[in-house]
């Protein structure tokens, strides 16, 4: 081995331990530290708090006289967070001089009274949600816990000016209805892209509920952030990590659909006549395991009978996360899980006097198509995070993730069929990304990614690629002028589409947030979002039943979102809290894909058919009117959505969202209801009813939400009832939506 | 050691204290939880969407005669399928005929024979302006043609309510009609 190379070796290795250990000599060489102590509104010490210096991996916990010390502080100026369940979260600058001991005291206010809610999505950094240049809407863990929330598309039903169209997710009417075109919304798990692999749409059982922190809806197009994809917005599920003590939780719950009220559909099928169960039960643990280490652990299963003939499901889902802080400086997430979901699926009915039956399609001699499939389907994920502050104005975070799809259709027997009858689908990828604060107020983050899906299914032709890989790079740039913070970022993605055929796309954003006093934010904003067609929307090959051709030359979708809004919220310590964001957004999209018929090629195939605008309003308010006890909120979104190619309503947008409720606890018994109201689609498209009975009908949706429950002894007891007014409604064309149910769900916490 | 757990303070009363506990949460709350009702009661008395009524049938009976019985018969191989089809639209290329939702069509008719008389019961009252025998010819999900139209009344097939509609037409393998057809058919 010559000298040279035992030279670079050695480089090779010290750069490898630095890595691994973490941390610049210099952020170590400085003992200087942050301390301080944590109490509530009455004085008494709060222990437990999480203690974080954003933008680094350094951090504590208070103790139970309330005090925290964060050691071998980083020089230099930033902000310290102090979180904890219950209580508003408070960032307060801190300034760390060499050698000395900064002294920071917190004083957390109940969250009843006043909540300051924490959001990465829209810059990619930590930042406080009233203060963002966009329109962001969260839910919180609590807030799925305590409405039962079984998955993540029950959960968007929640977020105003969100609404769910079959599996679709619309968000400020994006997506309407568009028969298993790629998704419109960007699912993000933990800031990765998660969309799967074969079509490029949102596995919403991909994540356990149980393993939410959080879920964060950007309203708008996000490319000019995370890629493809993000076209109407993005939803963002950030997990949990280990508490400081052992927990575990332990949930069951179990009920029935109430039987079909209508007799005619009782006759179609009998088993509508009796209640049709559904439930389930789920086990979380999550412990620490060393000083520096903690795990979190989830098992659930779910059975559903569906109000609908040949709908059930069974999902069971183990998902993990470990977590280990290598060094003061570095820290590692490592997310895996696995699920698998049998389940007949319900695609279009028999029309609407049978609406509880699958249809067929006969087409003489020539076969026939059913209104259901039976599927296997099986995801798994493996997602390794790894971050460390390079110093103390800097922060390298380096993500990767491999996710895979298996899709096998069931025999009669309900035994999987070879998987070379489905579908089977990989994607892989990673992102390293920087964060450097140049100056108090400014920040520069900058990053590049890959991705590549490796795809084979029995609905794509022989000439299909197995997948169309991405390189992109992005930087963001943010300025604080005084109460004004500016920002404006670029992206660049390339997709090699075919070989020697690439798809560049190059997508803005620029923002502004302005401050109006302490209560008031302005936002303007401009953004930019594509959505590259799926493998299988560009190659799908199928001559089974309805033919449907491929159409190697779509175009991406794209969007431009133009946003104008204020956000304002109670004073803190007045007792009350009350919030209100208010918006006003046009977007304009162009080479929606949809499947159509073309006459020309005797087949169906997807084409890019339209291009829309959608304009409108929203209106979200929040309060707690009583500090713990009561707690309301209402959200209406008004939508002009118009197709520009025939001048008409685009179809499957509702005009008027509306979507309220809240919490009250009343003594010992907390009662709490939510209502989602979306008036009736001024059009729906008519191709699928030329073959689908009473395709054609829609309705509106009014669906009332209601729950009862009392805790003691440290177990809690939850009487839901959905649908409480059992209000029938089509969820999408030909699909009837979930009538009244109820379940008791029963949880306790150790 | 005595344990301290903390229990809600309605439970760690004697179960008499805890029901006039709950008369006195009702009492304070009654106001507030009428008002909800009332708010929701008109919400509920819209029960949404529901079956439409049963829709008025009527019954369709057509004689079939074959011309050139049985020269014009092709080899059965050749004979995909053979329907009777009643369209609510006038056809302008074999891919029509995937507007399933538009037409009805009988079960598959018998082969080589001279005469066939057919049934269709509980069809949907209306009007039917292109009926007559469909012939697959070919294994493609478009090799459709017909060899036989009905052109009674104007070839205009009406069904009413409770009524039987009977019709006579002729087919021929060797000599079918135009198709598409004619703007004026």
């Amino acid at each position: 081995m010559t000298l040279r190379k035992t030279w670079l070796l050695r480089l090779a290795f010290g750069l490898c331990a630095w890595w691994s250990l973490g941390g610049t000599p210099a952020v170590q060489a400085q003992q200087s530290a942050i301390a301080g102590r944590i109490v509530d509104a009455a004085g008494n010490p709060l222990p437990g708090v999480n203690v974080a210096l954003l933008e680094t991996t350094h951090g504590a916990a208070s103790a139970a006289d309330g005090t925290y010390r964060i050691a071998a502080a980083p020089i230099g100026s930033w902000r310290l967070q102090a979180s904890i369940v219950g209580f508003a979260t408070e960032i307060r600058p801190v300034e760390v001089a060499e050698g000395e001991t900064a002294r920071v005291d917190f004083v957390l206010r109940d969250a009843a009274v006043e909540a300051r809610e924490i959001v990465v999505t829209t810059t990619r950094r930590t930042e406080v949600a009233g203060e963002t240049a966009a329109s962001i809407s969260v839910l919180s863990a609590e807030d799925l816990v305590t409405r039962n929330v079984l998955a993540l598309d029950d959960a968007l039903q929640y977020v105003p000016g969100v609404q769910l169209t079959g599996n679709e997710v619309n968000i400020r009417g994006s997506s309407g209805f568009s028969y298993n075109t790629g998704s419109r919304v960007l699912l993000l798990v933990d800031g990765m892209p998660m969309l799967s692999p074969d079509a490029e749409r949102i596995p919403f059982d991909l994540i356990p509920v149980h393993q939410m922190e959080r879920i964060e809806v950007l309203k708008g197009p996000g490319s000019a952030l995370y890629g493809g994809g993000a076209l109407g917005g993005i939803i963002h599920v950030v997990t949990k990590t280990y508490p400081d003590r052992p927990e575990t939780h332990l949930e069951a719950y179990g009920g029935a659909y109430q039987p079909a009220s209508h007799e005619v559909w009782r006759r179609e099928w009998e088993e509508a006549a009796n209640p049709r169960p559904l439930g389930g039960v789920s086990i979380n643990h999550a412990r620490p395991l060393s000083a520096n280490a903690g795990l979190w652990a989830n098992v659930n299963y779910r059975y559903d009978a569906s109000h609908l003939n040949m709908n059930s499901s069974r999902n069971v889902q183990a998902f993990s996360k470990f977590s280990w802080r290598a060094s003061p400086d570095s820290r590692l997430h490592v997310l895996a899980g696995a699920s698998r979901n049998t389940s007949d699926t319900f695609i279009y009915w028999n029309g609407a006097r049978d609406a509880l039956n699958p249809g067929t399609i006969e087409i003489g001699s020539s076969g026939s198509s059913s209104g259901a499939t039976d599927n296997r389907t099986q995801h798994f994920s493996l997602m390794p995070a790894y971050s460390n502050a390079l110093s103390s104005r800097t922060l390298l975070q380096a993500k990767t993730r491999l996710t895979g799809v298996v899709i096998q259709p069931l025999d009669s027997e309900k035994k999987p069929k070879p998987v070379s009858d489905g579908t089977i689908g990989f994607r892989y990828g990673g992102e390293v990304q920087l964060d450097y604060e140049p100056a108090p107020g400014r920040y520069v983050i900058a990053g590049v990614s890959g991705d590549a899906n490796a795809a084979t299914s029995s609905f794509t032709g022989d000439d299909a690629p197995s997948g169309q890989p991405e390189i992109a790079a992005f930087a963001q740039w943010e300025e604080e002028i005084g109460p004004v913070r500016l920002a404006g970022g670029l992206r660049f993605d390339s997709y090699r589409i075919q070989q020697g055929d690439a798809l560049r796309k190059l997508s803005p954003r620029t923002s502004a947030a302005i401050g109006l006093g302490e209560a008031w934010t302005l936002r303007l904003a401009y953004g930019e979002g594509f959505r590259a067609p799926s493998v299988l929307e560009r190659f799908v090959e199928s001559s089974d039943y309805l033919p449907i051709v491929s159409n190697p030359d779509l175009k991406p979708e794209t969007s431009r979102n133009y946003e104008l809004g204020v956000r304002g919220q109670s004073a803190a310590g007045s007792g009350l809290f009350f919030s209100v964001d208010a918006a006003l957004f046009l977007s304009q999209y162009r080479e929606l894909i949809e499947p159509k018929f073309a006459p020309e090629r005797r087949s169906f195939r997807f084409a890019n058919f339209t291009r829309a605008r959608i304009r409108g309003g929203e209106l979200e308010l929040r309060a707690r009117l009583a500090p713990g006890r009561v707690s309301l909120y209402a959200g209406y979104t008004w939508l002009d959505a118009q197709d520009l190619e025939i001048n008409e309503p685009l179809a499957f947008r509702s005009t008027h969202l509306l979507k309220a409720g809240g919490d009250w606890k009343i003594g010992p018994i907390e009662v709490g209801a939510d209502f989602r109201w979306a008036s009736d689609p001024k059009r729906v498209d008519s191709d699928f009813a030329l073959f689908v009975p009473d395709a054609e009908l829609s309705t509106a949706i009014q669906v009332l939400d209601a729950r009862i429950g009392s805790s003691w002894r440290g177990v809690s007891a939850t009487l839901h009832i959905r649908n409480a007014l059992n209000y029938h409604y089509l969820s999408r064309p030909a699909l009837l939506g979930a009538p009244r149910h109820a379940f008791l769900q029963i949880s306790t916490r150790f | 050691m005595n344990p301290t757990v903390r229990f809600p303070a309605f439970f760690s009363t004697a179960p008499q204290h805890a029901c006039a506990r709950l008369r006195a949460i009702a009492r304070r709350c009654w106001l507030r939880l009428a008002l909800c009702g009332a708010a929701v009661s008109p919400l509920a008395c819209d029960q949404g969407f529901a079956p439409p009524d049963e829709p008025a049938t009527g019954t369709i009976v057509v004689d079939i005669t074959y011309e050139n019985y049985p020269d014009a018969w092709p080899p059965d191989e050749e004979i995909y399928e053979l329907l009777f089809v009643a369209l609510r639209f006038v056809p302008k290329d074999t891919t029509d005929f995937l507007q399933l939702n538009r037409l009805i069509f009988s079960d598959r008719l018998q082969f080589r024979v001279e005469r066939q008389t057919i049934t269709l019961e509980d069809v949907e009252a209306g009007v039917y302006p292109y009926s007559g025998v469909a012939h697959k010819y070919g294994p493609d999900l478009f090799d459709w043609r017909p060899i036989g139209l009905v052109e009674e009344n104007g070839g205009i097939l009406v069904v009413s309510d409770g009524q039987t509609t009977r019709v006579s037409m002729s087919a021929d393998f060797l000599d079918p009609p135009p198709f598409p057809p004619p703007d004026d058919s």
